[in-house]
């Protein structure tokens, strides 16, 4: 039930990306945000605060704040993009913010989330899925395999997508629980 | 408005529109001619800018020289702030932030350009190297 909401929400990422596309790592998620009718403004906010997005005069704004570190931002926009992409109807003049989106809420089990709270992980998802497409992912991990722990070569590979390590980390780690579990069943 | 958190304020306003065009602080020191060590003290609000600075400042940052001032606090929140709907918990301060930003529209569009460009270079490095100069 999980990895069917996972694979849909893979194959989601691949259509837009197709639809818009992109190909190519670092995925501009600006550039994706505009593409489907955001504003994207940056703002120095209190460091609690990621993003938030909202409906102004009938144009979706995003707002990002810009003291976190960049990959962080990118992180944040992925995130608003999943609202809007897959969340439109919940998204209204009324501000939606977002706070830190710590390890622990995309870590947290989803069968305990509450309504509100499983949009954020499934945004969480998404954005993962956005940042880091599974195809390219897959391919970069083909070409050259990396130990999931080696710091150097996840380092290097968290760079080509200009997420953080622990971001990079995270996804492999879920993608390839997920492939493992398709290939037993 | 109290003076420390004012320049604080500043400083956080001009370190994060810095980095966001991804400008060393020497880089930006330079540009306005004051030593880094003069430019991290205003970024953290240790040392008062001037009124001239923050001209200076807002035109190499590519910001209105008002983008660079907190609006204040002490007064009575505007109109638009109070008409304001958000959803979920944030405090006064953050609810003045987040009307500032949906407020606004100069840094939104200049900035959708920067990193555009950025994106299309994709080489991390390269704007840094011709901003420094």
């Amino acid at each position: 039930m999980r990895n069917l909401r996972r694979r849909s929400l893979e194959v989601l990422v691949r259509k837009l990306l197709d639809n818009l596309g992109i190909r190519n790592i670092p995925i501009p998620v600006d550039r994706i945000a505009r593409a489907l009718g955001a504003q994207v403004r940056f703002w120095p906010l209190d460091e609690e605060l990621s993003g938030l997005i909202c409906i102004k005069d009938g144009v979706p704004i995003i707002g990002v704040n810009t003291l976190h570190h960049p990959h962080r931002q990118r992180f944040t926009i992925a995130h608003e993009v999943a609202h809007l992409y897959l969340h439109r109807e919940h998204i209204t003049s009324a501000v939606h913010v977002d706070k830190r989106f710590s390890e622990s809420v995309l870590k947290r089990d989803a069968a305990s989330a509450t309504g509100t709270e499983w949009l954020e992980i499934e945004a969480n998802r998404f954005a993962a899925a956005l940042l880091m497409p599974e195809h390219i992912l897959v391919e970069l991990l083909t070409v050259s395999p990396i130990e999931i722990d080696e710091e150097g070569p996840l380092e290097e590979l968290s760079k080509k997508f200009h997420v953080s390590k622990a971001t990079l980390q995270f996804r492999i780690r879920n993608l390839l629980g997920e492939l493992g579990t398709r290939k037993r069943a | 408005m109290r003076p420390e958190p004012v320049y604080r304020r500043i400083g956080a306003i001009i370190r994060s529109q810095r980095r966001r065009l991804e400008w060393p602080q020497h880089a930006l020191a330079a540009r306005l001619g004051m030593s880094r060590a003069t430019l991290a003290n205003i970024e953290t609000g240790r040392q008062r800018v001037l009124v001239h600075q923050i001209y200076a400042f807002a035109e190499v940052l590519q910001l209105k020289p008002t983008d660079l001032l907190p609006p204040d606090s002490d007064g009575q929140p505007a109109a638009d702030l109070t008409k304001l709907a958000i959803q979920g918990d944030v405090n006064p301060e953050q609810r003045e932030q987040i009307a500032r930003l949906i407020g606004s529209q100069s840094v939104s569009l200049k900035s959708k350009k920067k990193i555009d460009a950025k994106s299309a270079k994709k080489i991390p490095g390269s704007s840094r190297q011709k901003t420094a100069r």
